[in-house]
């Protein structure tokens, strides 16, 4: 009987008080059933319990020693919290089952111990399980293994990690091909696609979703007049007085921004706004330590910390029961992303969810008013497997070498089964076979080169240095050049990036991790600070991109701006956002036009650096990005000139020197399909932004070592800067697939070339309308203002450098 | 090129990461690395071995265009021990009988544990820098009052930098007060590290086929 098998499940969750969900029971059933499938229902509504239960109910059904359950998220942090909601029902019910952890904390003595005696459950990450692999062993250490849970699947779906873990868990498949696995994940556009991509191809997957119907309600705080609101900026703390205003500080509550910047600035206006309540108030972002933050989370669970000012570093993570309400600064650009945080406020699973939304700037009321129409249409974006990357599977080979060795013509067709390389050819599969036994495919160019031996089929690393070395770059996905600050007594405060550390003098002050410090000295890449009282001479940038308006979001943004078109008959009907943006609009519909949804608005300006070129398509920054460069390439082939081009989420602005006939040269074959990418690449310093991208794929494909803790002399030779890698392989080896890779990546990632091609299709069946504006319209006035990301396009080195140079000597 | 006049000599700054004495017809680099693609290559890192050449071609072609007596290298000719290999050593070999000019090496941090090796060959070391009328030739810097110090070691490059682009080049570095000249490293596969411009100091940068001089 059904009953039966579930009762000690059943048991424990009588003793709770608890009543099993329905998508709980579900789960079990399937997986006690064999089933592999996904797990998706909201945060905070029971979804560990629903992942877990039916695991341990095998394990106590048929009783084996070794490991049974592999438990793999993508924080080392979040492992504590989940070993302990898994210990409980085995405590409780004195199961004899064995729950423990492993991660880059662990200790080295532990690991060992571990890997000769494996406990029954294993909560572990991704790149754990990787070096897991790379030991010899694997069959038997793996023999006893029946199921893999993959935590926060959404987060890792589409990143190099969630490829990582493709390609082990292929690998666990071909040892036990009874493998089950089940992933658990948040709100996603593409259920099917994430839920095959987790169990692999061949497989069916059981789709799990809770009918909690659980509402989101969006409340904005707003100026009281939008005529003093600025137009453009980040970070609009001109609004923080209404902000603490709407704040209790009885009610637990966190306050997302978008950038790690914009946390520090909003702790910093709330210390200097409520001081009584500092010790109440916390900062907590990825830069911070990990200590601190852990401490910080502890403190919101415990009650004694009520605001947190953060960014998505408590995106993920196990619930925090307490927080009661969620603010979020600026727009978050997302839909997903949105609905996963306000799900942080609701205190039971089927409550419902509030987001308080401060505006940051009076175009983002837009996007505030395009939230709700996306949210009550149930739309939310899709996270797609990455397409085949060269880097990642270079590093899996070389880790299967390092273990028990691999044979060729058996991992392809394993890796053929994961999502992401059903597509491998053989000669992409060919050419890393190549470089890693042989360098490359230049016969005679790598005389000294070893790294994987093969013997009669079979592919293993025989050098236990280059082993070794593998193993420390396994965790490289993850990693970025970061440099620990302490105070001088080497307490740890946090991390920076190294490019904001090379500037500082001795003496420089600067706010971080939400207090003022001086720098004192920098030694093997930390560096020492005081408290201080005295000004800030400086300010922290971290690399960490702005995040673009996601294509969904952009669709619903298109149709707010339609509403404030005029009904023939009826009045605009228009929600509380909206009616705040009405001085906006009239001004807008004033000096230029407001366009509806049927026409592209076009407009020209001149002033005093020259002629502009303002276009709103609404489609992200990274697509105007793309197109941006793609018009301005179309121009300078008709008459060249020099430009300067900006983008933001609603448009981009192209600048040319003065009476630059912008609308004598445009035409329809602005809209082009044709020569798409070589126009773009002209137009754009493309091999920059490669070398950029390939700086992350060397480092996972092995060109870069980072070097042992203490570093020994032979590694210092290997010191390299990933430009001058870049530099090498372009010239000798321009066929060299991880230089391929690094240039699609600029293509998809960073201007989303498959969304321009969309984008141009969409545009071209629009009305084109020109507007002359006497002065920047309101829309164009954010591109004006802030001209932060532009770059240069068609300038020759020479030009550059005199460009440079007579800046500097200006200084 | 770029001519500089320093303490009464005439020296030509060129373009090919060299420079060039007219009066004496000798003819200095820094830097070479050959080796090092071997280097990386026995660790595991596959960098191709053609840059060896590359490097090796391009001496050879300023060579045969001025038609030096002496070539000074200061320092750094071979990277490692990995480097001291049949292949690397064969090619330096061949380079050394096209060429005419006599071969002088000052050994640098790289290559001073090769020394021993390196006498076996027919290349001349010197261990200490060497004075050449009021020039100190060295590896690392060492700047001595009455001489101009030419020498390597750094592979400086200059990071020119505004709000909305940046440019990191290779160049000569002079430094005015204590009479430095550091050359640009000549090897292919090298890195370079940023100097700071400052008062008394210029820097001579490359750039395709130019050196533009760049001081206040």
């Amino acid at each position: 009987m059904d009953g039966d098998r579930l009762k000690p499940a059943l048991e424990w969750f009588e003793q709770q008080g608890w009543q099993p969900l329905p998508f709980q029971r579900e789960t079990w059933q399937a997986y006690l059933d064999g089933r592999s499938g996904m797990i998706q229902v909201p945060t905070g509504s029971g979804k560990t319990y629903a992942a877990v239960m039916g695991a341990i109910l095998e394990m106590l059904q048929a009783p084996t020693s070794g490991l049974k359950l592999l438990y793999i998220t993508p924080l080392r942090a979040l492992s504590r919290d989940i070993q302990q909601s898994i210990l409980r029902p085995i405590q409780e019910m004195g199961w004899n089952l064995r729950v423990e952890s492993r991660t880059g904390d662990t200790s080295s003595s532990q690991k060992s111990k571990q890997l000769k005696n494996m406990p029954d459950i294993l909560i572990t990450t991704p790149e754990s399980l990787a070096v897991m692999l790379s030991y010899k062993g694997a069959e038997e250490r793996f023999n006893s293994l029946r199921d893999v849970i993959l935590d926060e699947w959404h987060e890792l779906l589409s990143s190099k990690r969630g490829t990582q873990m493709e390609l082990c868990l292929s690998h666990l498949r071909q040892l036990q091909p009874q493998l089950k696995t089940w992933a658990v994940s948040a709100t996603l556009g593409n259920v099917q696609e994430a839920a095959q991509a987790a169990v692999g191809i061949g497989c069916e997957p059981v789709i799990i979703q809770s009918d909690l119907q659980r509402q989101t309600i969006i409340k904005s705080i707003l100026p009281d007049s939008v005529d003093s609101f600025p137009w453009a900026g980040h970070l609009g703390l001109r609004m923080f007085q209404e902000l603490v205003d709407a704040l209790d500080i009885n009610r637990s509550t966190l306050i997302f921004t978008n950038t790690r910047a914009q946390a520090e600035r909003w702790f910093q206006a709330l210390s200097f706004a409520v001081p009584e309540y500092l010790d109440q108030i916390a900062l907590h972002h990825g830069s911070i330590d990990v200590q601190e933050r852990e401490a910080i989370e502890a403190g919101v669970k415990a009650g004694q910390i009520k605001w947190v000012v953060c960014t998505s570093s408590l995106d993920l993570g196990v619930d925090f029961q307490p927080v009661e309400r969620v603010v979020q600064i600026g727009s978050a650009k997302n839909l997903a992303r949105l609905l996963q945080r306000a799900g942080r406020s609701a205190h039971v699973p089927e409550g419902t969810s509030e987001i308080l939304f401060l505006p940051t700037n009076a175009l983002e009321l837009l996007e505030i008013s395009a939230f709700r129409s996306g949210l009550a249409a149930g739309d939310v974006e899709i996270r797609r497997p990455l397409e085949k990357p060269c880097d990642v599977l270079t590093q899996h080979l070389v880790t299967l070498a390092c273990g028990d060795g691999f044979k060729a013509s058996e991992t392809l067709k394993t890796i053929r089964q994961t999502v992401t390389y059903s597509q491998l050819t053989d000669e992409e599969f060919d050419w890393i076979l190549d470089f890693i036994e042989k360098g490359g495919k230049c016969l005679g160019a790598y005389p000294r080169y070893q790294k994987v031996v093969q013997t009669e089929n079979l592919y293993q690393v025989t050098d236990q240095k280059i082993a070794r070395m593998h193993r420390m770059s396994i965790g490289t996905i993850t990693s970025n050049q970061a440099v620990q600050i302490v105070y001088t007594n080497r307490r740890k405060i946090g991390t920076v990036e190294e490019n904001f550390v090379s500037r500082l003098k001795k003496g420089d002050v600067f706010f971080f991790a939400g207090r003022q410090l001086e720098f004192f000295m920098m030694k093997d890449m930390v560096v020492y600070v005081k408290g201080t009282t005295k000004k800030s001479t400086v300010t922290p940038t971290w690399g960490g991109g702005n995040l673009a308006i996601s294509d969904s979001l952009s669709m619903y943004l298109r149709s707010e701006i339609e509403r404030f078109q005029p009904d023939a008959n009826s009045k605009p009907k228009l929600n509380q956002e909206l009616e705040c943006m009405l001085p906006i609009a009239s001004a807008q519909k004033r000096i230029s036009h407001l366009p509806a949804s049927n026409e592209l608005l076009i407009e020209v300006c001149k002033t005093r650096e020259g002629q502009h070129l303002y276009v709103f398509p609404f489609e992200g920054r990274f697509v105007h990005e793309g197109l941006g460069f793609l018009w301005g390439y179309r121009f300078a082939s008709q008459q060249k000139a020099t430009f300067t081009i900006s983008v933001n989420d609603y448009g981009f602005e192209i600048l040319a020197p003065k009476d630059y006939p912008f609308k004598q040269l445009f035409g329809d074959r602005f809209f082009d399909l044709e020569n798409l990418y070589d126009n773009i690449k002209s137009g754009l310093n493309i091999s920059e932004l490669t070398q950029r991208k390939f700086r992350g794929i060397a480092q996972v494909a092995g060109l870069v070592f980072k070097g042992y803790p203490s570093a020994r002399k032979d590694t210092n030779q290997l010191q390299v800067s990933s430009s001058l890698l870049y530099d090498v392989f372009s010239k000798y080896e321009p066929d060299n697939l991880l230089l391929k890779q690094a240039e699609q990546e600029v293509l998809r990632d960073q201007l989303e070339t498959h969304r321009l091609t969309r984008t141009l299709d969409r545009l071209s069946q629009l009305n084109v309308v020109w507007q002359e504006t006497k002065r920047p319209s309101p829309f164009a006035f954010p591109l004006l203002v802030e001209r932060l990301n532009s770059r240069m396009s068609n300038e020759s080195l020479l030009d550059r450098i005199e460009r440079l140079k007579q800046q500097w000597m200006n200084k | 090129m770029k001519e500089i006049d320093v303490l009464g000599m005439r020296l030509q700054l060129l373009a090919e990461k060299a420079v060039y004495l007219e009066s004496d017809q000798t003819l200095l680099v820094a830097d070479i690395h050959l080796g090092k693609s071997e280097t990386f290559q026995s660790l595991g890192i596959p960098i191709p071995n053609q840059v060896n050449q590359t490097t090796l071609d391009r001496l050879k072609q300023l060579c045969f265009k001025l038609k030096p007596q002496k070539l000074f290298i200061l320092g750094d000719l071979f990277h490692s021990k990995y480097a001291l290999v049949d292949e690397v050593l064969e090619g330096w070999l061949q380079f050394q009988a096209a060429v005419d000019a006599e071969i002088i090496l000052i050994v640098g941090n790289h290559d001073r544990h090769l020394i021993k090796t390196l006498k076996n060959t027919s290349i001349q070391c010197s261990t200490h820098p060497v004075e050449v009328d009021n020039l100190l030739l060295s590896h690392e810097p060492s700047p001595q009052l009455g001489f101009l110090n030419i020498c390597g070691h750094i592979h400086p490059c200059v990071h020119l930098k505004e709000k909305l682009d940046q440019l990191r080049l290779p160049c000569f570095y002079l430094d005015r007060t204590q009479n430095l000249l550091v050359l640009p490293s000549f090897g292919e596969f090298t890195g370079a590290y940023e100097v700071p411009l400052k008062r008394n100091s210029a820097a001579y940068v490359i750039a395709d086929d130019c050196v533009i001089s760049l001081e206040r």
